[in-house]
C-alpha cells in the first residue's frame, strides 16, 4: 500500500509538471484577465467558451481558441466572414437557404436569411409567451441566432472587456471606449497577431496591471481558471476511471492492482477538479445539470470507496468504475452547459443549495452504484458464475445501497420543500421535479416493501433496481431536457433525448438478455 | 371491522393506490409538458379527486400499520417512519385546507394591510364608490340599493386604495337587485366575427386566411379586414414569422413620386409639385393667390442635422422624405415650412409665428412605392382587391417576388417560401364586423363573468372583464361590476422603503434583489425594520413574507412584489418528516436484516 501510495503521488506530481508545463510553454495569452457574463476570468476561458458556442469544438483548425480570437483583433470585422457558425439542423439549412453539406457559416452567409430567421425567433417568443413548446428546429434556430449576435458582438470587438471598471464597474473593452489603455492593448493584440518582438513584455506589463488591480484573491482565482481548463481533469478522471475498469476485468493481481492505482488517480484528479470549480465561484459546485452529473460521481466513488474500505467489498469497485466512466462519458456527451457561471438569486443562498442539491445527489450516486452492481449481478447470474454466497452478498449490497439512497431522496426532497418554504413559501406545489422525485420514491418504496414482504428474490431485487434507476433518470434529466418544464431550470436546456433513448435501448435490451438467458438456465 | 382494516391496509392495496398513482403522476406532468403548468394545476394536482386519491393512501398507510398491533421489538423503525408518514401528510391536509397566499406590490413609498389571492370575486360598486363582493361562481346573487349606496356625492375612497373587503351585509332599507352569473371563462378572448352584408351595404373587403407550414408547426386561420372601427391595423396580421396584408389596388395609375400638394382653405388643390421631376424652379408662384415659394429642397433621407438643420443622410438611414421650403408674400414676409411625409403631424407640432399664408395648406406625399422605410420581416403576403372585384395574391421575401396570381374564396396557393401555404377561405367585399367574448384557444386571455340583470330592461346578459368596470344603469341607479382579485386582510401594515437590484457586473443577470421594508403592528405597538432579499423572507405573526418579483417603472419607480404566506401545517409536515427519516434509519440499521431466499 504504502508503495502504492508513492506511485500514486508520483503520477499526480508528474501530472501537475505535465499541465502546468503545457501551461507555461509560449506566451500565456489565455491569462489576460476579462470579464464575461458578469465574472472576471482568463481569456482562455473566455475565448473557449466563446468558440465553443459559436462553433461546438474547442480549438478551430488546430489554431487554439485563446490565439484564435486575439490574432483576429486586429480586423475584428473579419469575424463576419470566418465561416464557423455552427448550424447542425437540416431543415434549419434549408429553410435558411444554406448548402446541406456544409456545417459551418459565416456570419455574413447567414445574414442574407437573417429576417428568416429573426421571424422564427420572434415565432419562438410568441409560442412560449403562449406556454406552448417550440420544436428543435426552433430551438436550433434561436441557438443559431445567438451565435450570430455573439459573432456580430466579436467583429465590433465589444466582447473584449479587458479593460477594468473601478468600484465594481462593468469592465470595457478597448475597442468601443478610447483611453491610454486601449491603445496599449490594441497594440498587445497587434504584436500578439504578429508575433512581434518583445511581445513577452508587453504581455506580462499588462497582465501585471491588471492582476494588481484585481488583487491577490481575484488574480489567484483567474490563474486557477486558466489551470482548470489546461488540466481538464473531468476527462482524465474519465479515462483513469475507465482504464482502472478495464485492468480490474484481469485476473492477475498486478494488473488488478494497477486498476486500483489508477482509480485513485482518477478520483485525485476528479476531487481536485471539483475543488477548482468551488474555489474559483465561490460557491459548492452543483448548480447545473453538468456540476450536478460530476458532483455525483464524487459521491459514488466515494461510496465506492466506503464499500470497499469498510465492507470489504472489492468485488464491487469494478461496478462503480464503470459507472463513474459512463456518467463522465454522458456529462461530455448531453448537450449540458460546462462553463463556470453566476447563479441566479434565488440560488446564491450556498446553504440550502448545498445541503438539497448534495443530499438529492447522494442519492443518484447510490441508486447509480446500485445500478452497476445490479448489473454485474446479473450478468454473472445468467452466467451461472454466481456462486449462492456471492450471491446472498451481492443482493444484500443492492439492498443496501437503495435503502441508503432511499433515505437520502426522501430527506434530499423534504430539504428541497424546506427551501421552497424559505425561497417561495409553499413547501410542496407538484412541480414536475418534484412529482417525479415523489414517482421515484415511490417506485423504490414498492421495491424495498416487495422485498420485505418476501415476494422479491434476490434476481428480482436487481431487475428493480435497474428498472428504478431509469427513474432516476427521468427525474434529474429528462424533467429539465424532455418536459422541460418548471422551477428547477437551473441545469435546464433542450436535447440529449437521443443519448438518453440510448442508454434506455441499452437497459432494455440488458433486461431482455438477461430474462432469456434465465429461462434457458 | 378488522376485516376492513385487513383489506385496505394489505400489501395489495399498497400495489395498486401507488401503483396507480405512478401512472396518473406519469401522465400528470406530460401532460404539464403538452399543455402548461396551469392546466396541469387545474384538472389533476388541485382536482379534488386527486385529494381523495391521497386520502387513500393515508387510509392505506394506516391501515397497514395498525394492523401490525401488537408490535415486535424489530417493528419499531417500521412504526416510527408510518406515524411520520402519516403525520406529515396530516399536514400536506392542514395546508390544503388552511394556509393563505397571496401577493403584495408596493412601490417605494407605499404601505398597504392586505394582500391580493389569486382567486377573483365579483364586487358591485355603488355609486357612493361602496362595494360588495361575492364569490366568483355561476348562480343567483343579490344585492340591496340603500339610499346611501346610491348617493354618489357620499364618495369615501376609490375601490383600488380600499383597504379589503367592506362588504357590508348590513341590508338597511332599500330595494334588492338580483342579477345572475350565467357562464365563467377563465381565459376569455375578443374575437371577430365577419359576415358578409348585405348587397346595399357599404363597401368594406374582407378575407379569412389560413397559413400552414409543417416545418414550422403553423396553422392558423385569420382576418383581414379593410375598415374595422375598433381596430386601425386590421388590414394586417401576422402568423409567426408570415405577415398579411390587404390592400387595394388601384386601377388608376397612382403618382408614384414624391408631391408637394398645395391646397387652399376648403381643400382644393391649387398646385402640385413633383419632386423628382428637375429641376425645380427657385420661385414658383401659387396660382389664384399672391404668394410663391421660394427655395423649395427635397430630402428623400431627411435627418436633422446639427443646428437643427434638415440635411439629406442617405447612407445607411432608412427613407424618410421631406422637404423645405419658404413661403414669401408681396410685401415681403416670409414663412420658413417643413412638411416629413411620414410625420404629416410634424407641422402642426411646429407651427410657424404668423404665418404669411393663412389661407393655404401644404400637403407632402412621399409616393405610392415607398414603404415606411422599416425591412420587411419574414415573408409577406399581399392580399390585393381591385375595384372590379378581382381578388390577386402576392407574395414576398427580402424584397422578393416569389409568387403571384388571382385568388378565389375556398382556393389555396404555395407562398414560394418553405412549406409556407396560404388558403383564402372567404373573400368579402361587404363585411360587417362585430366582436363577441369567448374562451381562448391557447393560454392567453383574461377572467371573464358572464352577467344577467333582470330587472334591467332588455336584461341582455353582459361580460365583465378582469379589472375592467361595467356599468350597468338600473332604474335605482348607475351601478358597476368589476372582477376584482379576492383580498387578505393582513393583521400588520407593511410598508417597501427602498428596493435595491444589484447585477453582476457588465451584465444585466440580477445576482441579488433586496427590498428594506418596515412593518407596523398597530395593535400590539409593534414596529419592525428589515430587510427582505431572496431566500430570507421576513417572519412575522405566522406569516411570511418573500420577495417573489420586482418592478422598475419610470413613472412610478422601483418596487417590490412579495409573496405573502401563511401555512399552519408547517410545523407538521417537519415533524412528520424527522420521524420518517429517523424510522427509516432504525429499521435500515438499526436490525439486523433477514435476508430473504
Amino acid at each position: 500500500m504504502n508503495r502504492c501510495g508513492r506511485v500514486v503521488i508520483g503520477l499526480v506530481l508528474m501530472g501537475m509538471v505535465l499541465f502546468s508545463g503545457q501551461a507555461w510553454a509560449g506566451l500565456n495569452v489565455g491569462e489576460i484577465p476579462i470579464q464575461h457574463h458578469g465574472r472576471i476570468k482568463p481569456f482562455s476561458a473566455f475565448a473557449q467558451e466563446t468558440l465553443q458556442y459559436i462553433t461546438g469544438k474547442k480549438r478551430w483548425h488546430g489554431e487554439g481558441a485563446s490565439l484564435f480570437l486575439i490574432r483576429r483583433l486586429n480586423a475584428p470585422q473579419q469575424f463576419l466572414t470566418i465561416p464557423f457558425i455552427r448550424i447542425d439542423h437540416p431543415e434549419l439549412k434549408k429553410i435558411l437557404g444554406l448548402s446541406a453539406e456544409e456545417n459551418y457559416f459565416s456570419e455574413e452567409k447567414i445574414k442574407l436569411s437573417l429576417n428568416t430567421l429573426s421571424g422564427i425567433v420572434q415565432s419562438v417568443g410568441e409560442k412560449r409567451n403562449k406556454d406552448l413548446r417550440p420544436s428543435t428546429m426552433e430551438q436550433q434556430a434561436e441557438t443559431v441566432y445567438g451565435r450570430v449576435m455573439v459573432v456580430e458582438h466579436l467583429s465590433t470587438g465589444e466582447l473584449m472587456t479587458v479593460i477594468p471598471g473601478a468600484d465594481g464597474k462593468a469592465w470595457v473593452s478597448p475597442y468601443v471606449v478610447s483611453s491610454k489603455e486601449s491603445e496599449t492593448f490594441k497594440r498587445l493584440a497587434q504584436d500578439i497577431a504578429g508575433n512581434a518582438p518583445g511581445v513577452q513584455q508587453e504581455l506580462s506589463s499588462w497582465v501585471n496591471n491588471v492582476s494588481g488591480f484585481l488583487g491577490k484573491n481575484m488574480w489567484s482565482r483567474v490563474r486557477m481558471e486558466a489551470g482548470y481548463y489546461v488540466f481538464q481533469p473531468f476527462f482524465y478522471a474519465g479515462v483513469f476511471y475507465f482504464l482502472g475498469f478495464l485492468f480490474l476485468l484481469f485476473k492477475s493481481v498486478g494488473v488488478q492492482r494497477l486498476g486500483k492505482i489508477v482509480l485513485v488517480a482518477g478520483f485525485l484528479a476528479h476531487a481536485a477538479g471539483i475543488l477548482l470549480r468551488w474555489v474559483i465561484l465561490l460557491r459548492p459546485p452543483v448548480a447545473n445539470m453538468y456540476e450536478t452529473m460530476i458532483f455525483m460521481d464524487l459521491v459514488l466513488m466515494l461510496a465506492v470507496g466506503v464499500f470497499v474500505l469498510f465492507q470489504k467489498r472489492s468485488s464491487l469497485l469494478s461496478s462503480g468504475a464503470i459507472v463513474s466512466a459512463l456518467v463522465m462519458l454522458y456529462a461530455n456527451l448531453l448537450p449540458v452547459d460546462q462553463s463556470l457561471d453566476v447563479v441566479t438569486p434565488v440560488l446564491r443562498s450556498s446553504y440550502w443549495l448545498t445541503i438539497h442539491v448534495i443530499t438529492i445527489i447522494s442519492s443518484y450516486s447510490l441508486f447509480a452504484f446500485a445500478t452497476g452492481v445490479s448489473h454485474r449481478h446479473l450478468f454473472l447470474s445468467v452466467q451461472g458464475k454466481l456462486t449462492p454466497e456471492e450471491d446472498q452478498m451481492s443482493a444484500h449490497s443492492i439492498l443496501r445501497l437503495l435503502q441508503a439512497g432511499l433515505i437520502a431522496l426522501g430527506a434530499g426532497t423534504i430539504l428541497g420543500g424546506v427551501w421552497a418554504n424559505e425561497a417561495w413559501g409553499r413547501f410542496w406545489g407538484w412541480d414536475p421535479k418534484e412529482t417525479w422525485a415523489f414517482i421515484t420514491f415511490l417506485g423504490y418504496m414498492a421495491i424495498l416493501h416487495l422485498r420485505y414482504s418476501k415476494k422479491l428474490t434476490n434476481f428480482g431485487l436487481a431487475v428493480g433496481s435497474i428498472l428504478g434507476f431509469l427513474l432516476v433518470m427521468m427525474t434529474w434529466y429528462g424533467v429539465n431536457f424532455i418536459l422541460g418544464r418548471g422551477l428547477h431550470s437551473y441545469g435546464s436546456g433542450s436535447g440529449g433525448l437521443v443519448w438518453v433513448v440510448y442508454f434506455l435501448i441499452f437497459e432494455l435490451g440488458f433486461l431482455a438478455f438477461v430474462f432469456g438467458r434465465r429461462k434457458k438456465i | 371491522m378488522m376485516a376492513l382494516l385487513r383489506m385496505l391496509g394489505s400489501a395489495r392495496s399498497t400495489a395498486i393506490i401507488s401503483g396507480g398513482l405512478i401512472i396518473l403522476l406519469i401522465v400528470s406532468t406530460s401532460m404539464e409538458a403538452i399543455h402548461g403548468t396551469p392546466f396541469a394545476q387545474k384538472v389533476f394536482y388541485q382536482a379534488q379527486w386527486f385529494d381523495f386519491l391521497v386520502a387513500l393512501l393515508w387510509v392505506n398507510i394506516f391501515c397497514s400499520t395498525v394492523i401490525r398491533f401488537p408490535f415486535k421489538k424489530n417493528q419499531i423503525g417500521f412504526l416510527i417512519t408510518h406515524i411520520g408518514i402519516l403525520i406529515l401528510l396530516i399536514g400536506a391536509l392542514i395546508t390544503r385546507t388552511y394556509s393563505l397566499e397571496g401577493e403584495v406590490a408596493l412601490y417605494e413609498g407605499e404601505s398597504t394591510d392586505f394582500a391580493k389571492q389569486s382567486a377573483y370575486s365579483l364586487a358591485v360598486v355603488f355609486p357612493n364608490q361602496e362595494d360588495e363582493r361575492f364569490d366568483l361562481r355561476k348562480g343567483n346573487f343579490a344585492v340591496v340599493m340603500t339610499k346611501a349606496r346610491l348617493d354618489a356625492k357620499a364618495q369615501f375612497c376609490p375601490l383600488q386604495n380600499k383597504r379589503g373587503p367592506k362588504a357590508s351585509s348590513v341590508a338597511g332599507s332599500g330595494d334588492k337587485l338580483a342579477f345572475t352569473i350565467t357562464d365563467i371563462l377563465e381565459r376569455a378572448v375578443q374575437r371577430i366575427h365577419v359576415a358578409p352584408g348585405n348587397v346595399n351595404g357599404t363597401v368594406n373587403r374582407a378575407a379569412r386566411v389560413t397559413v400552414k407550414s409543417r416545418t414550422l408547426n403553423l396553422n392558423s386561420t385569420l382576418w383581414l379586414v379593410e375598415h374595422d372601427p375598433y381596430n386601425p391595423l386590421s388590414g394586417e396580421n401576422a402568423a409567426g414569422p408570415v405577415s398579411l396584408k390587404l390592400s387595394e389596388v388601384k386601377t388608376a395609375a397612382l403618382s408614384q413620386t414624391p408631391v408637394l400638394h398645395v391646397l387652399d382653405r376648403s381643400g382644393n388643390e391649387l398646385l402640385a409639385i413633383d419632386m423628382e421631376k428637375k429641376p425645380i424652379p427657385e420661385i414658383i408662384a401659387v396660382p389664384k393667390t399672391d404668394v410663391e415659394i421660394n427655395k423649395l429642397a427635397y430630402y428623400p433621407y431627411a435627418a436633422v442635422g446639427a443646428g437643427k438643420k434638415i440635411i439629406n443622410a442617405p447612407e445607411g438611414r432608412t427613407r424618410n422624405p421631406a422637404v423645405e421650403f419658404d413661403v414669401k408674400d408681396k410685401k415681403g414676409g416670409i414663412t420658413h415650412e417643413i412638411r416629413f411625409a411620414f410625420f404629416p403631424e410634424f407641422a402642426s407640432m411646429h407651427p410657424s409665428d404668423k404665418p404669411v399664408h393663412t389661407d393655404l395648406q401644404f400637403k407632402f406625399e412621399a409616393g405610392e412605392h415607398n414603404d415606411q422605410g422599416a425591412l420587411p420581416q419574414g415573408l409577406q403576403v399581399g392580399i390585393h382587391y381591385a375595384d372590379n372585384g378581382v381578388w390577386t395574391y402576392e407574395t414576398q421575401f427580402q424584397d422578393k417576388t416569389l409568387g403571384s396570381g388571382a385568388l378565389a374564396s375556398g382556393t389555396c396557393a404555395p407562398s414560394g417560401w418553405m412549406d409556407v401555404e396560404f388558403c383564402a377561405d372567404e373573400l368579402l367585399s361587404r363585411a360587417r364586423v362585430s366582436y363577441d367574448i369567448g374562451a381562448s384557444t391557447d393560454m392567453t386571455g383574461v377572467l371573464a363573468a358572464m352577467v344577467t340583470v333582470p330587472s334591467v330592461s332588455g336584461a341582455e346578459p353582459f361580460w365583465v372583464l378582469e379589472d375592467k368596470e361595467t356599468t350597468v344603469r338600473t332604474p335605482a341607479g348607475t351601478i358597476a361590476f368589476v372582477l376584482t382579485a379576492k383580498t387578505l386582510p393582513l393583521p400588520f401594515s407593511l410598508a417597501l422603503k427602498k428596493f435595491r437590484r444589484i447585477d453582476y457586473p457588465g451584465t444585466d443577470t440580477p445576482a441579488s434583489f433586496e427590498s428594506d421594508v418596515s412593518l407596523k403592528d398597530a395593535k400590539n405597538g409593534i414596529t419592525m425594520e428589515r430587510t427582505i432579499s431572496m431566500n430570507r423572507p421576513l417572519m412575522y405573526d405566522g406569516y411570511k413574507i418573500f420577495q417573489s418579483s420586482y418592478m422598475q417603472d419610470a413613472q412610478y419607480g422601483n418596487g417590490s412584489v412579495f409573496s405573502v404566506a401563511k401555512n399552519p401545517g408547517i410545523p407538521w409536515i417537519y415533524i412528520g418528516s424527522v420521524f420518517a427519516c429517523i424510522g427509516a434509519l432504525f429499521q435500515f440499521y438499526g436490525v439486523k436484516e433477514k435476508d430473504a431466499a
